[in-house]
């Protein structure tokens, strides 16, 4: 065509063969499974967990002593045998677990960990959802019992011990507390894989432990051998991310749920749950309970689901999805969509709120703007604060309660449990050290609430558990969207049903 | 030469990217009514759609269509650029502008501080500015704005330095004119024209980097959407709306394909030089053999060293029209004759010297019967060797006579190293020598320096010496002492005497200064619009027996200035 | 400056000292390289101020941000204190520059200190943005200039059109839809080439074309520019008056005032290719300074962001630097003088 375009294209292809002549196509070691973390973990001490990735290497790293097996059911860990009321209880620890030098991990180890993650020394941000307010003492009864007692009533203590959060860090790592965090004590971990190396930014490397022998059943009954080494690098776009799975560079990632036509191998995680929260302090215009279900009514889970997901996540009827642990399933408890109607009673005509919102749900923060949308399109005014995930949490978990009037709320649910969003909504807020962050005046909520933390039979508290989103779903305290789900592209041979839809790397497989 | 062709290219590249910029306003003004339901309406069931033709690039994750879309965008897009740019525009021209006004310590702080922030990454000034304003589109404009003024600001007050300099803004300082008066009144308007030129072709940059700030997400945010925030939707969803990327590009790469056009142009039209010569020269043929080549030359006369006959120049224009410049002269120069051509400036003078080189410009027709330098043809195309040791020359402008990055020693060997073979060691050796000879101090430094160390009357006496070397046949000096002060004109004038005396060539010395080839030249033309119109002896001038009227009024202005100049100095 | 060192000056003129005699104190190179010293220490100061400035406005809560979204208030409150936070700004400042001079540039309030993670992720950005450059100064001129010549005096009309278009519309194509075309084509279109990550030599290439083509583009078409008008100069006359060969004249005489013309120009293009380099790492997940500090933003880790943007400034300020050193060291003139033009 032309001189100079044909040149720079022949210099270009020099180049590009010249670089990929020395080095051959990428790499196939099928002992190694190259996985990709969004950003780096921010430490590597499960109590300090932040972000998801750190969650995700944690899980990898720390075993917990409880956790949910891929029917949604409690099942042990560490643990063999538990029992707990709303107090406390006494968790008798499986035979055989070991630290990576062989430390067994008995009753001490245990109770050493755990109370070092309840300390308020620690700061855990996640001490909270795993044992609640008040204070805990974890004590050695004998070398295989340990016993928690917590001076506030939380029955959620069995979901909470198996948040990843509450892993069990071997005494070496509670020995160097900076090393534990950087992930540069290789003796401090207690699950199946150790951490070989971490180079911020490029590389993470997790080998497997040739003396873990661990695996809860569900686990070991996977086809498929667990991989030798699992390497994880470090980019956000999920474009990116879906080219290199097609390109071979990469085995496991995280890709765009309207992305999956490409790939025939995928496997759908639950992350937590989206939903909107109206906060109902003085000065908010949804202390009037018909505005929020004007609001309730103009927003459809169903187009949620298809806008940000493109309907590959689950559509909520109450903060959790149906999987979960006495979750409501009934349609009929949350508002039907019918925006024409609200439209045309012009129920939010004029009404002005402060909608503020983070950018980081759906690509480009598309499921915020639905919500933008389908309230102005109701004539609603609303001041519509789109800011970045920091800045989001910073307002609406802050202590300023009057600065917004809406929110969209997507929660990590480590927990697995309703009370990670029904905390949201009632009990103490966050001003007054609590987490609810909708300051409604709602008596007979509390007390369900307060109910369900003293109730330690099942499906008592399950039946409290129906009363209490009955109770928020009528107040429209909050209206459910859908589940927060993330969807992983697989390479070929690569096999990962991620138990109970939650991420748990461990539960990758190499088919052999 | 040919300024007007390039001029005229210059303004269809202008127009070609005015008419791009101009359709993509009516797009941005008229596109969001027409298209404004279809593109913001949502329809969330009739989501990510293929193609079809009620939406013919699909919808995208609301269910709206992506084409109108693209097509409303535009106005924000717009928007954006031009505010990003308005920005820095006007603050940096303003800031740059101001600083040239105060104090030169405070000055040259400010320019200081200023560098630093040039030498920043605009994307990063840009990405810190947006987070500290919070994503969104007025705080992208700004940060882009803001990341575009410190190059504004160096630009101008550049440009303003070399206006503020010139004599009437010194003047209307000296008249204690307010300082802003004078930047408003004075440099901002000096300036207009070189910073538009700059401000089209960073406008371009601005709507790549606003969109780059999009696709980190510190960009537009929804609900708005601009080009660039289209295009980061659409890339996550690449592979199932392929069109979600390519309409969005499309429309980038158009705008900023016309602001480039449209800048381009400018400069074009602005200065000639910035545009790159197009075809249309080709169109000029040299035709160096043409015409009857019957000698005129007359046998009885003495053989002359130099003889042209009949020689004409002229230009030709696109359509086939000859202009003649210079009209069939004829000249001859004996040996060791010093022969001058006078005339204004225009006259054609120096094309019919550079013709008798051989060095005539591009794009030139040139006919001759006879051209001949002692035993060399001149229209026979001599070989390069041939042709550097026949002709020499020197030039007006000594200082732009040599390259500015290059020894003289280096520059000056050039043509012994390629022509006559000599070694590194004989041309310096022959060089010091001959500048020896014209009796140069410090020859040795002389030559190890770089042009702009040296004075104009020691460049001329470097090319003097080189030519010595050279042994020519034909000295052509073409205004050798024009651009030199008044002090060593007389020592350039004397080595070109010397010269003659020591190699026996032939020089052709043109000058409109009638002083000069008086008191050099053997013999001396009149040239007067292409042709010879009278031939004098210097004794003539002298004693101003001249015939021609023209001759005349030069001779008249010769002494107006002589007296003026006597005057001045009293 | 006196005449017995302007020989001195002649003799150093090739650029770098051949020996260090005394003699050198008081040359123009011993000022040019002072000024420019001057300029290092003066951009540091101005760095170390404006990144300092930056986390002070940045909105939303660092201690939110690092204590995580089910924090308690009472544990941000504390994360607040341990991370320094509350200290007065005057106290953050000195604490600032204090670990500026000792080298760690501050601990990051996530893992390690800044300097130990610019320390890995600074090679990923400057191999890619080094080579970038590297082939765009090469490329550019070879483009540029190759085309001016073979356009001389109006041949070739075609070339110059197809060349001033085709570099027009590649200019005009944002950095991420290069990168994201040529992943199309050399990754999952070819598979010659690996689409992201830094895992293998060969997945620098496409970050490096990405990065360098536009600038190439811009780039060439300043050095054509540059060249058109250096053919008219009258230094160029001379040589035809010499009958110096095509290949001296333009390698000799032209190439060198073409390199310092666009030289003068590519300062402000190399170091913005810093910038291009951030956006380009995010195409293809390089774990370099970009996406470091991108995200570093958005977590609020405000001793990385103000580390990291200390140390992209520099390099771009370090890079003008030695842009003005490669010219002086080509044309001796900006020794004297480099006006701020």
């Amino acid at each position: 065509m032309n001189a100079s375009s044909t040149r720079l294209a022949s210099v270009i292809a020099v180049l590009t063969l010249a670089l990929a002549g020395c080095v051959g196509g990428p790499a196939t070691d099928s002992d190694t499974v190259r996985a990709r973390f969004s950003a780096d973990p921010q430490s590597f001490d499960p109590a300090k967990l932040v972000g998801s990735d750190d969650y995700y290497a944690s899980r990898m790293l720390f075993d917990t002593l409880l956790r949910y097996d891929d029917d949604g059911d409690i099942v042990g860990g560490l643990a063999e045998d538990w029992d707990f009321d709303a107090s406390g209880g006494t968790v008798e620890l499986a035979d055989g677990a070991t630290c990576t030098d062989g430390t067994a991990i008995d009753a001490a180890v245990v109770a050493e960990s755990l109370n070092r993650f309840a300390s308020p020394d620690t700061q855990s941000g996640s001490k909270i959802l795993v044992f609640g307010n008040g204070d805990v003492t974890a004590s050695a009864k004998d070398s295989n019992t340990v016993e928690i007692s917590l001076s506030e009533p939380f029955s959620e203590l069995d979901a909470g011990l198996t948040m990843v959060a509450s892993g069990i860090v071997c005494p070496a790592g509670l020995e160097d507390l900076d090393g534990l965090s950087s992930g540069s004590v290789p003796d401090a971990f207690s699950g199946p894989f150790t951490l070989a190396s971490a180079t911020s930014g490029v590389e993470y490397v997790m080998e497997l432990r040739d003396d873990y022998d661990m695996w809860p059943d569900f686990v070991s009954r996977l086809d498929g051998r667990p991989p030798e080494r699992m390497s994880f690098s470090v980019g956000s776009d999920v474009a990116t991310n879906a080219n290199e799975v097609l390109g071979g560079s990469l085995d496991v990632a995280g890709v765009s749920p309207t992305d999956t036509e490409r790939f025939p191998n995928v496997a759908l995680v639950y992350i937590g749950e989206q939903y909107i929260v109206f906060n109902q302090h003085d000065a908010s215009p949804f202390q009037d309970e018909d505005l929020r279900r004007a609001v309730a009514r103009t927003l459809s889970g169903e187009a949620y689901n298809e806008v940000t997901y493109a309907g590959r996540s689950e559509v909520e009827y109450t903060m959790g999805d149906s999987g979960m642990q006495c979750a409501n399933t009934d349609e009929g408890l949350v508002e039907e969509y019918d925006r024409e109607a609200v439209q045309a009673e012009g129920l939010l005509e004029g009404v002005e709120m402060v909608y503020s919102a983070s950018n980081s749900f759906g690509p480009n923060g598309i499921g915020a703007e639905y919500v933008y949308q389908e309230l102005s399109d109701a004539g609603a005014h609303v001041d519509y604060q789109i800011v970045d995930n920091s800045t989001w949490a910073s307002l609406v978990l802050g202590p300023d309660a009057p600065s917004w009037d809406i929110t969209l709320f997507g929660t990590v649910n480590q927990t697995n449990t309703l009370w990670t969003g029904v905390s949201r909504i009632m009990g103490a807020p966050i001003e007054d050290g609590g987490r609810s962050m909708s300051r409604a005046d709602n008596p007979e909520g509390e007390q369900l609430a307060d109910e369900i933390m003293r109730t330690t039979d099942q499906d008592e508290k399950c039946a409290t558990y129906q009363e209490l989103q009955q109770n928020f779903l009528e107040r429209v305290d909050v209206v459910p969207l859908t589940a927060s789900v993330e969807v992983f592209a697989l390479a070929d041979g690569i096999q990962y049903e991620p138990p109970n839809s939650r991420m748990d790397y461990t539960a990758v497989r190499v088919a052999d | 030469m040919n300024e007007t062709r390039r001029r005229r290219r210059g303004n269809a590249v202008f127009w070609a990217g005015a008419l791009l910029i101009a359709a993509f306003v009516a797009i941005a003004v008229i596109g969001p009514m027409v298209f404004s339901s279809s593109a913001n309406g949502i329809d969330p069931l009739n989501a990510r759609k293929s193609p079809s033709l009620s939406n013919s690039f699909g919808t995208d994750g609301f269910g709206r269509d992506i084409l109108a879309r693209v097509i409303t965008a535009t106005r924000l897009t717009l928007l954006l650029t031009f505010g990003a740019s308005i920005i820095s525009f006007a603050a940096g021209t303003f800031i740059g502008v101001v600083v040239r006004l105060l104090g030169p310590r405070l000055q040259g702080a400010i320019l200081q501080v200023n560098a630093v922030a040039v030498a920043f990454p605009a994307l990063i000034l840009a990405l810190v500015v947006a987070a500290i304003l919070g994503p969104g589109s007025t705080s992208a404009m700004v940060a882009v704005g803001i990341a575009g003024i410190p190059m504004y600001i160096r630009l101008t007050s550049t440009l303003a330095a070399q206006v503020v300099n010139e004599d009437f803004v010194r003047i209307a300082e000296l008249q204690r004119v307010p300082r802003v008066v004078v930047a408003i009144r004075h440099v901002l308007p000096n300036v207009a024209i070189p910073l538009s030129v700059a401000a089209a072709n960073s406008t371009a940059f601005t709507l790549v980097e606003l969109s780059s700030l999009s696709f980190l997400g510190l960009g537009v945010q929804a609900p708005e959407y601009d080009y660039g925030r289209l295009l980061n939707e659409g890339l996550a969803e690449m592979s199932s709306q392929p069109w979600g990327v390519f309409g969005p590009s499309i429309g980038m790469v158009a705008l900023g394909l016309g602001i480039l056009l449209f800048g381009d142009g400018l400069a074009a039209m602005v200065d000639p030089k910035m545009s790159a010569p197009q075809g249309a020269i080709t169109r000029f043929i040299e035709k160096v053999k043409s015409g009857t080549r019957t000698s005129t030359r007359s046998t009885a006369e003495p053989e002359p060293a130099v003889a042209v006959e009949n020689l004409s120049i002229g230009t030709i224009s696109e359509a086939g029209d000859r202009h003649t410049l210079v009209n069939g002269v004829s000249l001859h120069i004996a040996p060791q004759e010093i022969l001058g051509i006078v005339g204004e400036s225009g006259s054609g003078k120096s094309l019919t010297a550079m013709s008798i080189a051989g060095l005539a410009p591009n794009g030139l027709w040139r006919t001759a019967s006879g051209m001949r330098i002692r035993e060399t043809d001149m229209l026979n195309r001599p070989a390069p060797s041939v042709l550097a040791r026949t002709v020499s020359l020197i030039y007006q402008d000594p200082m732009s006579t040599f390259s500015p990055s290059l020894r003289l020693e280096s520059q000056l060997g050039d043509v012994f190293r390629e022509h006559m073979g000599w070694d590194r060691d004989r041309i310096h050796r022959e060089l010091l020598e001959a500048l020896t000879s014209l009796s140069t101090p410090n020859p040795e430094r002389v030559l190890s320096q770089f042009p702009h160390q040296l004075s104009g009357g020691l460049l001329q006496r470097c090319l003097i010496a080189q030519a010595l070397l050279l042994d020519p046949e034909l000295l052509i000096a073409d205004e050798p002492t024009t651009a030199l002060d008044v002090s060593v004109q007389a020592d350039v004038l004397r080595k070109i005497y010397r010269f003659r005396a020591e190699s026996g060539a032939s020089i052709l010395l043109i000058s409109h200064d009638l002083g000069v080839v008086e008191e050099l030249c053997d013999r001396v033309l009149v040239m007067y619009r292409g042709e010879f119109v009278e031939e004098l002896t210097p004794a003539q001038i002298r004693t101003r027996n001249v015939q021609h009227p023209y001759t005349q009024r030069l001779l008249d202005a010769t002494l107006y200035l002589e007296a003026a100049r006597e005057g001045g100095d009293r | 400056m006196t005449s017995v060192h302007s020989t001195v000056e002649g003799r150093l003129g090739h650029g770098v000292p051949q020996r260090l005699i005394p003699a050198w104190v008081g040359t123009p190179w011993a000022w040019f390289l002072t000024r420019k010293l001057g300029t290092l220490v003066l951009s540091f100061v101005f760095l170390v101020i404006v990144t300092f400035s930056i986390v002070l406005l940045i909105p939303g809560d660092a201690a939110r941000a690092a204590a995580g979204p089910d924090a308690s208030l009472e544990v941000v409150e504390a994360t607040r204190q341990t991370l320094g936070l509350n200290d007065p700004v005057w106290q953050r400042f000195l604490t600032y520059v204090g670990d500026i001079f000792s080298g760690t540039l501050g601990t990051s309030f996530r893992v390690g200190t800044v300097s130990e993670q610019i320390a890995v992720r600074a090679p990923y950005t400057l191999v890619v943005a080094g080579a970038s450059i590297v082939i765009t100064l090469v490329l550019a001129f070879i483009l540029g200039v190759g085309v001016t010549v073979l356009t001389r005096n109006g041949r070739r009309t075609w070339l110059a059109q197809a060349f001033s278009w085709v570099t027009a519309v590649i200019d005009a194509v944002p950095v991420y839809v290069r990168g994201t075309l040529l992943i199309i084509l050399f990754a999952l279109t070819l598979g010659v080439l690996p689409a992201g990550g830094a895992q293998q030599p060969s997945s620098y290439v496409l970050p490096i074309v990405a990065l360098a083509i536009g600038p190439v583009c811009s780039l060439s078409r300043i050095v054509r520019r540059e060249a058109e008008s250096a053919l008219q100069a009258n230094y160029i006359r001379t040589t035809e008056g010499w009958r110096l060969s095509g290949r001296v004249v333009y390698l000799k005489y032209l190439l060198p005032n073409v390199v310092t013309a666009a030289l003068t120009l590519s300062g402000l293009m190399l170091s913005g290719m810093i910038g291009g380099a951030l956006v380009m790492e995010q195409v293809f997940s390089w774990p370099g300074l970009g996406t470091s500090v991108v995200n570093a933003i958005l977590t609020r880790d405000y001793p990385v962001i103000q580390g990291t943007i200390l140390v992209l400034g520099m390099v771009a300020v370090i890079i003008n630097i030695l842009i003005d050193v490669a010219l002086a060291a080509v044309d001796p003139r900006h020794l004297q003088s480099r006006s701020d033009a």
